[in-house]
């Protein structure tokens, strides 16, 4: 205690301690008095803030994005999105996350989760009301227009790391879409004893057009096979892939279609 | 012993230089005379009473106003010195906010606690109110505004300060909370290392100008130089003193909210809370008061009546308060006492030296 009391190397003296700070506060009566200034509080009621476009505030879905690959309801570490079937405002019913916004935290995890850019992070934050009830939203509730969400995001691919591959088709099996095709590679089926061939050994190939980037291919393989990768880098980039491997799928293609 | 008769009393208050010309006197006179006059009563002795009742009333009346704005101008001028709005809501400009506030604090349930001494407790609140607003009326506002004139009238305002430590101590302990007796005792200890080198630059003061009299104080500055001037070690350590004295954020630790809760008011609810609030503006004005008497002339200036550069020197040097306490963080007890006893009181006697010299070789400087 002594010696914080008597240290001389934080003394900050008579100049520190009264003439800086008065001489600062006076810096800032002048500025907010005079010329025109005025103070920096914002008049809450009646101003609001100008906020960032990436600002992160209420919820919101697009429902004619999603494609109901529940990634934003396994990545929500609240669990305040559940799946459910909704109407999406021509008769049909979908596949849909529901939110409850009083258990959200704003982490926007779903938001980066989400692989067809259907969740978006308004810039409304007065949320309060009065009844806690009043914060859960059916899928159509908390629906966005589609010109209200930019779509921004550059999509994660799947990509194929072919060693690991042992042509199981559990991604095949897993896509919500078309996206994946088993195909078989000629040439590598097995001659058994007494002749016959075996099945050849398959590969996926990815139509990208398709694809959602859900990311439910690699939750499903069992081998790490696959992984997402940004879109620069995967298959779907020609100018970055191996031309040698864009050649041989091409072959396969010809051949299965042949 | 025979008491004084009626009109010996009167003769005290009517022979006075100059109380002809006093507001404050004539008006609640001739207030007094029509209101007896209308009721038919020939007293002369209660011709008196009425005239110091009302005169009484016209006085905490102007006072009380002057706190209410204040007030106002504390919160807007902090707020602008803390790069924010003050109030701006209630009223013109907010300046209603305050009796929205004590209306508040009106419809407040008054709590006395459970184990406190109920005459102590309530006892202090008229002690600290009544004194506080006692200072006032020994404290001239003009040359034809004042309530009392006495010879003495700068010790007696100081006398009637010190009262507030005393009925502080009281408060702290009969709210039988720690907290509130820490600050008393607190209170108790920043007036004794305070009061000191206030009262001898006080002296200084006195020294120079020869008299107690607060209108002649400012007679012989107007007539000479303002003692801010000469005595500006003085006027430094007066001002350190006086925010001491008045118990304002630099100085403020017997009600040091980020330590003890409210200090010796901690027990205090409602309207009594909101009355000890009033009490420290009041103070406040009391010390701007005398700090413009004694240092910055007093009323004297130019072109404007002399009330008005009262007031407007009054406010200023309340505006330096509100700076300090806008600017300055809390000292903490023991550098309380180090500054006062350490600091202060050497450079109040060099300040008494200075003014000692210039009495004694003061021609040179037309002092």
């Amino acid at each position: 205690m002594a010696d914080v009391l008597t240290s001389k190397k934080k003394r900050v003296g008579l100049l520190g301690y009264a003439f800086k700070p008065m001489w600062i506060s006076l810096r800032t009566l002048m500025r907010t008095s005079f010329a025109g200034g005025k103070p920096n509080t914002l008049l809450y009621p009646e101003e609001k803030i100008d906020l960032p476009d990436d600002f992160r505030g209420e919820l919101g879905l697009v429902m004619d994005r999603c494609v109901g690959c529940e990634s934003c309801a396994r990545v929500c570490p609240n669990k305040c999105l559940d799946m459910m079937e909704d109407d999406i405002g021509d008769g049909t019913t979908k596949w849909m996350p529901a939110l409850d916004l009083a258990q959200c935290m704003f982490c926007g995890l779903c938001v980066e989760a989400c692989p067809s850019t259907a969740l978006h992070m308004t810039n409304r934050y007065e949320t309060a009301t009065q009844d806690r009830n009043e914060k859960i939203f059916r899928p159509h509730e908390w629906a966005l227009k589609p010109e209200d969400a930019p779509d921004q995001k550059p999509f994660p691919y799947p990509e194929l790391y072919e060693i690991n591959c042992t042509g199981c088709g559990a991604c095949d099996r897993a896509c919500p879409h078309e996206v994946i095709d088993m195909v078989s590679i000629p040439g590598t089926a097995k001659k058994r004893p007494n002749g016959t061939f075996g099945p050849e050994k398959k590969i996926p190939i990815f139509d990208y057009e398709l694809c959602v980037s859900c990311a439910l291919c690699v939750d499903a393989c069992p081998f790490d096979a696959l992984d997402m990768l940004p879109r620069s880098t995967t298959a779907s980039d020609p100018a970055v892939q191996p031309q040698l491997q864009n050649v041989k799928v091409e072959q396969t293609k010809q051949e299965v279609s042949a | 012993m025979s008491l004084p008769s009626w009109e010996a009393w009167t003769c005290v208050w009517g022979s006075r230089i100059g109380d002809t010309l006093n507001y404050l006197y004539s008006i609640p006179h001739s207030i007094a005379t029509a209101i007896l006059s209308f009721l038919h009563i020939n007293l002369p002795q209660l011709n008196y009473l009425l005239t110091w009742v009302i005169a009484s009333i016209i006085l905490l009346v102007v006072v009380m106003v002057n706190v209410i704005i204040l007030i106002y101008v504390e919160r807007k001028e902090l707020g602008r010195f803390m790069d924010r709005r003050g109030p701006f809501v209630v009223g013109p400009a907010g300046f209603f906010q305050n009796f929205a506030d004590a209306f508040k604090f009106l419809i407040k349930e008054m709590i006395l606690p459970e184990n406190a001494d109920g005459l102590g407790f309530n006892s202090t609140l008229v002690i600290v109110v009544a004194s506080s607003m006692l200072i006032m009326a020994v404290v001239p506002q003009a040359p034809d505004f004042y309530y009392t004139n006495t010879d003495l009238g700068l010790l007696l305002a100081f006398a009637i300060f010190a009262i507030e430590p005393f009925a502080v101590v009281i408060a702290g302990w009969a709210s039988n909370n720690k907290y509130s007796l820490l600050g008393g005792f607190r209170s108790t200890a920043q007036m004794m290392s305070y009061e000191v080198p206030m009262l001898i630059t006080v002296l200084s003061v006195v020294v120079l100008a020869g008299t107690f009299n607060f209108t002649q104080i400012v007679n012989y500055q107007a007539s000479h130089v303002w003692f801010v001037v000469p005595l500006i070690i003085g006027f430094i350590v007066f001002l350190i003193s006086i925010v001491a004295e008045i118990e304002r954020i630099p100085f403020d630790t017997p009600d040091a909210e980020a330590e003890l809760v409210h200090g010796w008011m901690t027990e205090y609810a409602g309207i009594k809370f909101a009355l000890f609030q009033l009490t420290s503006y009041v103070r406040s004005f009391a010390g701007a008061a005398i700090m413009v008497l004694i240092f910055l002339g007093g009323w004297t200036g130019p072109i404007l009546p002399p009330i008005l550069w009262f007031y407007i020197k009054v406010y200023a040097v309340f505006t330096l308060f509100v700076w300090m306490r806008a600017s300055l963080p809390r000292v903490r007890i023991d550098q309380v006492l180090n500054l006062g006893w350490r600091s202060l009181l050497p450079l109040s006697l060099v300040n008494m030296l200075i003014a000692a010299f210039l009495k004694i070789y003061g021609g040179v400087f037309h002092l």
